[in-house]
Formats: C-alpha cells, sequence, structure tokens
C-alpha cells in the first residue's frame, strides 16, 4: 500500500495520542505523523507549512481545553491556503452527536470518527477517502 | 059463574056497573096483524066516561086519536094472549087529565075491557073551569119558556135509569147535544161519557135521601166540540117529588166553571212555581250561607268582622278563635274581650280604618298573647288586613280583619339568617385556609423549580460524566491492548499475567457497560414527538426482535389488540416499552414451567392501555415497591444493568403515561402501562 504523504493528529489527550501513535506504526500508514497537544498550536503550525508540505489526513479532537475543535476549523476555513486544500479533516467524537453532524459541510470537514481509533476504522478511512487499502 | 045466579043478571049488572065494560073486535090487516079494534058493545058507564053513543061508528085509533100508542098495544098484547091484562096511566085528553086503571081480557074473538077513571078528574067542563085551565096553560107555557130560556142548565130525571124528561137548551149545548138527542133518553145512555165519574152515586143519594146536593167544580168529561173536553160545574142536584109524595126524579141547576177553575188552576200552578222556586232558592242561599261559613272556616287565615265604632264581633273564624285564645264573643267589643290590644295600639288601628275608611296593612307584626298558646311561642308574627266594610252609601259600617299567623316563617326566617351568618363565618375560615394552601402551594411551586432545575443539573452531570468517562476507559482498553500486544509470549502465558489481564479486561467491559446506560439514561429527558402508529405492524416487529428468546425458552406468546389500529404516540416509546416489558416477562420465568405471556392492548378515547401478563416468578410487595428504582437489581440468576424498568417508568412518565404492576410471588405479574393519546 502507498503510504500517505504525512498525517496530522490534534487532541489533548496525551495517552489517547501515544495509543494513536502505536496503531498508526503498526499499521504502517504513514511515515510522517504529527502530533499537536493543542489546537491553537496546530493553527499556527499549519499556517507556517507549506502547501506542499500539507497533511494528507487531519484527525481533530471536538472537546479540548482552550481551542476546541470546532473553533479550529472555524479559524481554519479562514486561512488563506485552505481553500484549495487537500486536506482529509475527520473529527473525533467520544458520541456522535446530531449537533455536531449538522455541521459536517459548514465546517468543510470530511466526516466523523468515534473514538477510540482501531484497525477496523482507520481500514474504513483509507478506503472511503484514499482508495486504498490495508495490507492484510 | 055461580049457577045459583040467573042469566039476566049479566045484562042488568052491566046497565048498574059505575066503571066502564068495552067489548072490542079486532081489525085486521091482509097479514092478519091487529090493527085497531071496533066498539062492538059499551055499557051505560063506558058511554058516559068515553063521551061515546051505545053504537059508535068509530073505531079505536079514531076515537082515541091523542092516546099513546102504547093504549093499541097494550090491547093488542092483552087481545094475543089468553091471560088477563092490567094497566094503570093517566088520560089526557077530551077535556080528561085523569088517571086510569085497566084490565083487559080476551073472550072469544073479542076483547072484554073493564076501566075506571079517576072521579076528582072527571071532566066538569063548564065555562069558569075551562078559564083556570087556560090560565093554569099559559102559566106552564111561560115556565117552560123560562125554563127553556134559562142562562143556566136546567134538567130533570126521572125513574131510576135517570130518564132525561127535559133538558134546556144551555144544556143542551153545554153537553153538545140536541135536545132531540137527551129527552126520553138515560142521562148516561145519552152522555155515556161522563159515566162513571160519582155522578150516579150522587143522585143516588139525592133519591135516596130528598137532601139537595150541591157541588163546586165538579170534573166531569163531555164530547163536544169535536172532542172529549174536560169541564167544572158548579151544580145543585134537587129531589123531584110525584103526585104521590114520593121522589121519583131529581132536577140539575147547572153552571159551567171551567174558565174559572182553570183560571184557579193556573194561579194555583204558579203559586206552586213560586213557592218551589222561593223554596228553592232559599235552599240555594243556605248553602251559600254554609259553604261560605265552610271556607271561612277552612281558610287558614284567622278571619272576623266588626261593627260599629266600637268594634263588635259580629263574625269570627276557627283559626281566629285560636289566634285569640278563645276569648272573642258575638256582640262584644274587641277591648273587652282582649283588652291586650288596646296597649299593643290595635284598637286604634281599628279606629283609624273606621273613620277614614282607608285598609290598613301589617306585616310581621310581633303580637304578644296574655297566655302562652299551645304551640308553645309567647310572641307570635302576624300579617293582617283591616278592610273597612262599607255599605251601599259608601259609608264605613265595619272592618273585616283578615290575619295571618307568619310566626313559623318568620323563626325559620331567623333559623335562616343565623344558618346564613354560620355559612358566612365558615366562607371566612374556608378563606383564610384557603390562604394557607395557597401560600404552601406557593413554596411547593418554587421547591418543584427548584427540585426541576436539580434534576435539570443531574441529567446534565449524567451526560457530561458519561461523556467525559468515555475516553479514558477507551485510553484503558488501548493500552491494555497494547500492553497485551507488546508483552513477550513466555509472559502473556504466565497464569497470573494472563488472568490479571483478563480481569482488566472485564473490568473495562463493565465500566463501559455502565456509562452506556449512563449515556441512554441522560437522553431520556428529550420528548419524542408522537406519530401515526400502526400498533398491529409495531407489535409484530417486536414480535420478531424477541423471536429467539422466544424460542429458546419455549414460550407461548400471545397477542390481543383490541379497538386499536392507527394510534397517535410516541413510536420509540412504545416500541422500547413493549421490548423491555416482553423481554423481563421471558428472563423472569419460572423455572419449572414453560413461560405463558399475554400482552392485550385496548384503546380508549384519550389512551391506549398495553398490559404485559406473564406466569413467571412474580414479586413480593417488598419487591414491587423497589421494582422501579435505578439499577436496581431485584433477581440474580440473569443478566441484567437494573435499568431496563427505570427506563420503561421514565419513558412512560416523560409523556404523561403511567406504569403500574400486580403481581403475586411464584404465580405471575402483569404490568399496565398508560399512554395518552
Amino acid at each position: 500500500m502507498e503510504k500517505l504523504s504525512s498525517v496530522l493528529l490534534v487532541d489533548d489527550d496525551t495517552t489517547n495520542n501515544f495509543l494513536n501513535e502505536l496503531l498508526f506504526q503498526q499499521l504502517g500508514v504513514t511515515d510522517q505523523l504529527t502530533t499537536m497537544e493543542n489546537a491553537a498550536q496546530a493553527l499556527e503550525w499549519l499556517e507556517q507549512t507549506a502547501e506542499s508540505q500539507e497533511p494528507a489526513l487531519l484527525l481533530l479532537d471536538v472537546n479540548m481545553p482552550g481551542m476546541s475543535g470546532i473553533e479550529f476549523l472555524e479559524a481554519y476555513q479562514r486561512l488563506p491556503h485552505a481553500q484549495g486544500a487537500k486536506t482529509v479533516i475527520l473529527l473525533l467524537t467520544t458520541t456522535l452527536d446530531a449537533r455536531d453532524l449538522s455541521r459536517l459541510d459548514e465546517l468543510g470537514i470530511a466526516g466523523l470518527v468515534s473514538k477510540p481509533l482501531t484497525k477496523e476504522k482507520i481500514s474504513d478511512i483509507l478506503q472511503l477517502h484514499f482508495q486504498r487499502t490495508l495490507p492484510a | 059463574m055461580s049457577p045459583s045466579l040467573p042469566a039476566n043478571v049479566f045484562p042488568a049488572l052491566l046497565e048498574l056497573l059505575p066503571s066502564g065494560v068495552v067489548y072490542y073486535l079486532p081489525v085486521t090487516d091482509a097479514t092478519g096483524t091487529v090493527v085497531d079494534f071496533t066498539f062492538a058493545y059499551l055499557n051505560p058507564a063506558a058511554q058516559q066516561l068515553l063521551r061515546l053513543p051505545a053504537h059508535p061508528t068509530v073505531t079505536y085509533t079514531q076515537h082515541f086519536t091523542q092516546a099513546d100508542s102504547e093504549g093499541l098495544a097494550f090491547h093488542r098484547a092483552a087481545y094475543q094472549q089468553a091471560a088477563p091484562a092490567h094497566r094503570t096511566g093517566y088520560y089526557q085528553a077530551e077535556g080528561y087529565d085523569a088517571a086510569f086503571t085497566m084490565q083487559a081480557q080476551r073472550v072469544n074473538d073479542a076483547l072484554l075491557v073493564h076501566f075506571t077513571l079517576d072521579a076528582a078528574d072527571r071532566p066538569a067542563p063548564h065555562a069558569q073551569e075551562q078559564a083556570t085551565r087556560q090560565a093554569m096553560q099559559t102559566q106552564r107555557d111561560e115556565l117552560a119558556r123560562l125554563f127553556e130560556q134559562a142562562p143556566a142548565a136546567i134538567a130533570v130525571y126521572r125513574g131510576p135509569n135517570y130518564t132525561i124528561e127535559l133538558a134546556n137548551s144551555t144544556v143542551a149545548r153545554l153537553w153538545g147535544r140536541t135536545q132531540e138527542q137527551l129527552i126520553g133518553k138515560g142521562l148516561f145512555e145519552a152522555l155515556p161519557e161522563v159515566a162513571g165519574m160519582g155522578y150516579e152515586a150522587l143522585l143516588d143519594g139525592v133519591m135516596a135521601t130528598g137532601t139537595p146536593y150541591v157541588a163546586h167544580a165538579m170534573e166531569a168529561q163531555h164530547d163536544r166540540n169535536g172532542q172529549r173536553e174536560t169541564v167544572y160545574w158548579d151544580f145543585v142536584y134537587v129531589p123531584v117529588h110525584a103526585a104521590d109524595g114520593n121522589i121519583n126524579g131529581a132536577m140539575v141547576v147547572a153552571t159551567e166553571v171551567t174558565q174559572q177553575v182553570r183560571a184557579r188552576q193556573q194561579v194555583e200552578h204558579l203559586n206552586q212555581e213560586l213557592e218551589n222556586r222561593v223554596r228553592e232558592r232559599t235552599r240555594q242561599l243556605s248553602e251559600q250561607q254554609q259553604l261560605l261559613s265552610r271556607i271561612l272556616g277552612q281558610v287558614p287565615a284567622a278571619i272576623a268582622t266588626m261593627s260599629g265604632p266600637e268594634h263588635r264581633y259580629t263574625f269570627f273564624n276557627h283559626l281566629y278563635q285560636d289566634q285569640v285564645n278563645h276569648r272573642a264573643v258575638l256582640g262584644k267589643t274587641v277591648a273587652e274581650a282582649l283588652p291586650e290590644v288596646v296597649d299593643l295600639g290595635f284598637t286604634a288601628l281599628l279606629d283609624r280604618v273606621y273613620a277614614t275608611g282607608e285598609l290598613y296593612e301589617g306585616r310581621e307584626v310581633p303580637f304578644h298573647l296574655h297566655a302562652v298558646t299551645a304551640d308553645g311561642h309567647a310572641t307570635h308574627y302576624i300579617n293582617f288586613v283591616y278592610q273597612p266594610l262599607k255599605d251601599g252609601q259608601g259609608q264605613t259600617t265595619g272592618v273585616l280583619v283578615f290575619a295571618l299567623d307568619v310566626t313559623e316563617q318568620v323563626l325559620a326566617q331567623q333559623l335562616v339568617e343565623h344558618s346564613q351568618r354560620q355559612v358566612q363565618s365558615l366562607n371566612e375560615e374556608l378563606a383564610a385556609i384557603n390562604e394557607e394552601l395557597r401560600a404552601t402551594n406557593e413554596e411547593l411551586h418554587t421547591s418543584n423549580a427548584q427540585l426541576l432545575r436539580t434534576n435539570t443539573d443531574l441529567d446534565t452531570f449524567v451526560y457530561t460524566a458519561s461523556h467525559d468517562l468515555k475516553a479514558p476507559i477507551a485510553n484503558i482498553e488501548g493500552l491494555v491492548h497494547a500492553l497485551q500486544r507488546n508483552l513477550p509470549a513466555p509472559v502473556l502465558q504466565e497464569a497470573l499475567v494472563a488472568r490479571l489481564l483478563a480481569l482488566m479486561q472485564g473490568a473495562v467491559s463493565r465500566f463501559q457497560q455502565t456509562i452506556g446506560h449512563l449515556t441512554n439514561i441522560a437522553q431520556l429527558h428529550r420528548l419524542e414527538a408522537p406519530e401515526a402508529v400502526d400498533l398491529a405492524t409495531l407489535v409484530a416487529d417486536v414480535q420478531l426482535d424477541m423471536a429467539s428468546l422466544v424460542e429458546a425458552t419455549g414460550a407461548r406468546l400471545t397477542v390481543q389488540t383490541e379497538t386499536c389500529e392507527l394510534i397517535h404516540v410516541a413510536p420509540k416509546t412504545l416500541r422500547s416499552v413493549l421490548y423491555n416489558l416482553l423481554s423481563n416477562a421471558l428472563k423472569y420465568r419460572a423455572p419449572d414451567r414453560a413461560p405463558q405471556v399475554h400482552v392485550r392492548v385496548h384503546c380508549l378515547s384519550d389512551q391506549v392501555i398495553v398490559q404485559v401478563q406473564d406466569n413467571g416468578l412474580g414479586l413480593s410487595e417488598d419487591q414491587q415497591a423497589r421494582l422501579f428504582g435505578l439499577f436496581r437489581r431485584l433477581h440474580t440468576h440473569v443478566e441484567g444493568s437494573g435499568v431496563g424498568l427505570y427506563t420503561v417508568k421514565r419513558l412512560v412518565e416523560n409523556v404523561g403515561g403511567t406504569i403500574s404492576v400486580q403481581s403475586q410471588l411464584d404465580v405471575g405479574s402483569i404490568f399496565t402501562v398508560s399512554l395518552p393519546l
């Protein structure tokens, strides 16, 4: 399988990040996994990143102290180079809340993924958004 | 004949005899019937008496021209029979007016007749006598004329059959007959219509006693003017004497008084009618008086009348007497009978009404009697009217008192007022209590609002807690998995490590399950909108969900949905309720018998009732009380979370419904849910 160019994981939960990093490594999804525990920091990082260096997949937690996932998205949409960006953004949620679902379009995100991430969920994401299949 | 008497004695004897002897020879007609006699021999006496010569040339009928037919008939009869015949009579002819006696007997083919004439009436035909006779005749004619023309009805009857000898024109007119129809006939033969009316007895009486009979307005009937008329007579019967002094007849002198009688009868009739009318009117008046008196006696009011300025009683009824303790006396004044009324001012009022002629009306006037009356009230209250009584000229002559005892009503009224006061005070008390209740209610409202806020806070807490706990438990689960993957195989195979990992995995699972339940419960406060639901389909869906469990337990499930088709309810609520109750019925089955579950759904006008009946373990009363609590598990032998019935209760109560249970330990339970429509 062709690995993804890069993946950005934004979540304030360190344990969760550790487990997800472990999962991505095990599955060999990408060689470039960046983890951020602060949404504002992640936004700043993205602003400074060249268009060619943008991540293929952004996994974003919703409930975070300081800037929440939703606030991040609103700010991200205002970024000049976000308009033509090819980054696939998925929201990580603990519950599939209808209020969040209704904002999918206006927030410009590709979908929702319920926590915790598993091998099956990642397989589905690759299949759905990147037409790639994990090796057996 | 004596042989000693010589034959020549006979002619000498005939010559000597003072009485007449005639020897007749019969004269017969062609048929042999004797029609006359010829004088064959007359002795000297006969010649003298009959004024005939010794050998007359005339026959019997020629000589006795004025003789009645009876004379010839007598002679003929005497000739035709053998035995001697006798006859007496009057002979009024040839200047004779004399009584005669006659014996006749047939001798050979001749008739021998011997006769005498009354010597006194022997004719004395000299001039003076003739004149006297003439005068008498005149007198007699005048009498006859007078009799004939008399305005009174006069008749003479003679003999035992009352042969009418005389009847003047007046009587003939009144009897409605002609004189010819009357004279010579018997009275009752001529007037058969009067026979049997009592006249016979009257006439017989007069004839027998010689005493005249006077009658007034005696009724008789006469056929006259072409009809039978009832007429009335005033009359007198006078006996008529014969020459020998014996009574042999009667004379009647009568005047018809029919009109007077009729007039009198009419007057009497009118009198009778008048009397009857007076009697009837008197009776009516008396009845009216009795009625009036009865009415006045029965009127439930005291009535009295008083006359004159002193107000003397002229009338009072029973009730009036009752009201004044039986002291009223006719003729006494009110002040005399009831001295206390003077001070009470009643007499002054009576005076005023009498003086002014104006009515006075008193209402609920207290009236203190001297003696306490039978009903025990010392004070009576009366409504009364003093009505002036006026004569034809409008002058007041008295006063009518009309009084109603209203004591009971007044006392009742007072009682009602008392009750009303009591009711009012009760009302005030109630108002105070109401006020307190309102205050309490407000406090309850405040408490309720606080509880609602607390409840909402709790819901929010549960939601947030369940949400926030999910991430860490997921992390723990991930960490355990990671550890499991990264531990070397020999370590994993160590018994203790394997057990620790399994226990950690189990703890994480239970934690996650609890969080899941909390999440569900946190979502319960959200109201589900009702929609049209086809009940049969919904029940069938639930049955399908339960199919494997039903099969596994060998249960018999029956469903009865009556009077419900399309209903308007919250579909998920109803489905969840039904699912929970059915799965409980199967889960908590009795170990010794196959489960029988009966679902009955029926609709009322404003609610749907769902009943689930099982024959399972059943619940004690103590258990029933704790049944619907959160995380309350009454049985541990089967898997359960202690959330199901709590969830059902919340769901049902959220939409305004109710849930109840009837159960008996080891017999079964009936859960009854009602949901509003």
